[in-house]
C-alpha cells in the first residue's frame, strides 16, 4: 500500500451515496430558504 | 424588505461558503468533502430553524408549519452548532479519521459575513447610541422591521449586524493567513468559534434582542451554557487522545 502523502487528508472508509448527499443539500436549502422556494414555486 | 430578501443572503452565504471551502480545501476534494458538506449544510439548516422556531411559535396566535418555515427565521448560532453536528456525524458515517475543521473556517467566516448582510436589511438594526456611526431608518423602513423596536424611535442605532459582518471578514483574512500554524489540528477552527462566540456574547448588548432570563438574551444564555461545554469536550478529548493518534490528525 502506497503511503498517503503528509500534506493529504486521509480517505474515508467509505463515502455517501451520491442520492443522499443531493437529498440533504437540496434538503438544507429548502429548510432555510422557505421565502426563495415559495417565490420559484409561485414564479413557474 | 421582505422575507426573500434574508433567504436571498442565507443562500448567498451558502454559496460563498463552498466556494471559499472549495479554494480552500483542494485537499479535501474527493476525500469526502461532498459528503461532509451535505451533512454540515442539513444539519446545521435544521438546527438554524429550530433556533429560532420557538420565537415563532411563543409569539403566533395561530402557528402553522407553514409559518414556522416562511416566518421562522434562521439562527446563526443554531446553524454553526447544527453544521458541526453534522460534520462530526458525517465523519462517523463514512469512517473519516482526520480533522477538517481548519478547511471548513474561512468557509464559515466567509459564508456569515455574506449572510448577515440579509439580517442587517431585514432585521433589528441596534440599540439606540450616540455614536457617529449611528444609523437611523425611515418610518417607511421602519414599518417593514416589525421586531425592531429602536426602529420607530427614529433615534440613531448600532449597526449591530454590520460589526457583526466586521468580525467575520477580519477572521476570515486571519483565518487564511494563520492557516495550518497551530501545533492542533483543528485549532484554529475552534478559536475562531471560541472568539466568534465571546463576540457574539458582547455584541448582544447592542442588538436589541429581547431579554430572556436574567437581563440576557437567548443567544447569551445559549452561549453560557454552550462554551464551557464544549470547551471542556476538548480539553478532555485533548487529555485523553494518545499522542501518537494527534499526531496522525495533523
Amino acid at each position: 500500500m502506497e503511503p498517503t502523502p503528509p500534506d493529504l487528508p486521509p480517505e474515508p472508509d467509505r463515502k455517501l451515496p451520491a442520492w443522499a448527499i443531493l437529498l440533504m443539500v437540496v434538503g438544507g436549502v429548502i429548510v432555510i430558504a422557505g421565502g426563495i422556494c415559495v417565490a420559484l414555486v409561485v414564479t413557474l | 424588505m421582505t422575507v426573500g430578501t434574508h433567504d436571498l443572503f442565507v443562500v448567498l452565504g451558502v454559496i460563498a461558503a463552498f466556494i471559499v471551502l472549495w479554494i480552500r480545501g483542494k485537499p479535501l476534494r474527493g476525500r469526502g468533502m461532498a459528503s461532509l458538506v451535505a451533512g454540515g449544510l442539513f444539519t446545521g439548516a435544521v438546527f438554524a430553524k429550530l433556533g429560532t422556531g420557538w420565537q415563532y411559535l411563543a409569539r403566533s396566535d395561530d402557528p402553522t408549519l407553514l409559518g414556522l418555515w416562511l416566518e421562522g427565521g434562521q439562527s446563526v448560532l443554531g446553524g454553526l452548532a447544527g453544521a458541526y453536528l453534522g460534520v462530526v456525524v458525517t465523519k462517523k458515517v463514512i469512517g473519516y479519521q482526520g480533522s477538517t475543521g481548519d478547511w471548513f473556517a474561512p468557509a464559515v467566516a466567509s459564508g456569515l459575513a455574506v449572510g448577515r448582510i440579509g439580517c442587517f436589511l431585514t432585521e433589528q438594526i441596534g440599540t439606540p447610541t450616540a455614536l457617529p456611526w449611528g444609523i437611523t431608518v425611515s418610518p417607511e423602513v421602519a414599518a417593514t422591521m416589525p421586531y425592531c423596536p429602536s426602529c420607530a424611535l427614529g433615534v440613531p442605532m448600532h449597526p449591530s449586524f454590520l460589526y457583526e459582518i466586521v468580525f467575520h471578514v477580519v477572521a476570515l483574512v486571519l483565518l487564511i493567513r494563520f492557516a495550518g500554524r497551530l501545533a492542533v489540528p483543528g485549532g484554529v477552527f475552534k478559536l475562531y468559534l471560541l472568539a466568534y462566540a465571546v463576540f457574539r456574547f458582547g455584541v448582544e448588548y447592542v442588538r436589541d434582542n429581547p431579554d430572556l432570563a436574567w437581563e440576557l438574551s437567548g443567544s447569551q444564555i445559549f452561549l453560557l451554557i454552550t462554551v464551557p461545554i464544549a470547551t471542556a469536550v476538548y480539553l478532555w478529548k485533548r487529555h485523553t487522545t494518545p499522542p501518537l493518534a494527534l499526531e496522525a490528525a495533523r
